[in-house]
């Protein structure tokens, strides 16, 4: 599988934007939106289907014993 | 007074609102917070006076004293040690500082060690004094390098915080010392999609705070919308000006070259200060 990696340094120049045509012109079968603290690309590519979500977790917390 | 200017999004006018509100104020601190890609120093071009290093603190193993017991391997959640070929590695750009493994180490063979991520620069800019951090590309976290510049906030003064884009752990550290915040939206979708987010985190925060309407245009603005929705306060609108992006993209400061910016940030400043000691 190849993937294609979209990336600026700096906010606002296109990330999104870009990504957004090139899913759309290349009909891929997946994309991500690594942009997880400020994630938009959802707000480009509208889905027919309601998407399924999943809870993510990270490293486990502590208990006291 | 310190604000603390923030946006979600990346592009919206953090720097350019942060700078111009620095050199509208008599005397002020601008305070680079976005370490990943600092940016104000190229409007602001100070003299640099003093650059400190980041360090964080890494274990150092003392292999003669190592008993290959792996107690600091299987504790470390981030995997920064391995016992492999009778011989203890540390992989310290994964290391999160916890010390943990020095803590656990029965041999002691596990000392502290510092390594540097990054660093501080304090410079000068005819009335502004500057605080810029810088991360290394490549490192983990920036948050080490933004509590340093949190701890050298001066008491006295107008200090700007120009904050990292995001609602994360660098924006929560950046903003938790601040009087005020002030959130600048873009008017796009994607804007007011960020602008919500920033503004759920400044109200988690308890923080008062106020929005700039950065890049208007003349019809409907979304950002706005979200304002009047949530009776927000808007305190300044900058056009979507040409002139104004010439001299931004010429790293020029419109408060020092344009009399009408000048006006319009001093009015700003006023507004906040109002906000923020009310």
């Amino acid at each position: 599988m190849k993937q294609l990696l979209i990336l600026s340094g700096k906010g606002g120049t296109g990330k999104t934007t870009i990504a957004g045509a090139l899913v759309k012109l290349s009909e891929c079968h997946a994309f991500a939106d690594c942009d997880v603290d400020a994630p938009n690309l959802h707000l480009v590519l509208a889905q027919n289907s309601t998407p399924i979500k999943k809870d993510y977790y990270g490293l486990g917390k502590a208990v006291i014993d | 007074m310190r604000v603390a200017v923030l946006s979600g999004k990346g592009g919206t006018g953090k720097t350019f609102v942060s700078v111009n509100l620095a050199c509208a104020a008599e005397k002020a601190v601008y305070v680079d917070c976005d370490v990943e890609e600092p940016n104000g120093h190229l409007f602001l071009k100070p003299m640099i006076s003093n650059r400190t290093p980041v360090t964080v603190t890494i274990p150092e193993v003392k292999a003669n004293k190592c008993l290959g017991c792996k107690r600091c391997v299987d504790f470390c959640k981030f995997n920064a040690l391995a016992y492999v070929l009778n011989q203890l590695m540390i992989f310290p750009e994964v290391c999160h500082s916890c010390g943990g493994c020095i803590l656990l180490c029965p041999a002691k063979a596990l000392i502290k060690s510092e390594r540097k991520i990054g660093e501080i620069e304090e410079g000068q800019s005819g009335s502004v004094s500057t605080l810029t951090g810088c991360l290394n590309t490549g490192e983990e976290s920036g948050v080490p390098i933004i509590k340093g510049l949190i701890q050298r906030l001066p008491d006295a003064d107008t200090t700007i915080i120009d904050c990292p884009p995001g609602s994360a752990c660098i924006v929560m550290e950046s903003i938790r010392k601040a009087d005020f915040c002030l959130l600048v939206a873009e008017p796009t979708l994607f804007g007011v999609h960020n602008l919500a987010m920033v503004y759920d985190l400044v109200k988690l925060f308890k923080k008062p705070f106020g929005v700039v309407l950065n890049k208007c245009l003349s019809g409907e603005n979304p950002a706005e919308q979200f304002c009047k929705d949530n009776q927000i306060h808007v305190l300044a609108k900058i056009p979507f000006d040409e002139e104004l992006g010439s001299l931004n993209s010429k790293g020029l400061i419109a408060v020092r070259e344009d009399r009408l910016y000048q006006v319009l940030f001093k009015k700003l400043l006023e507004g906040i200060t109002k906000e923020a000691t009310s």
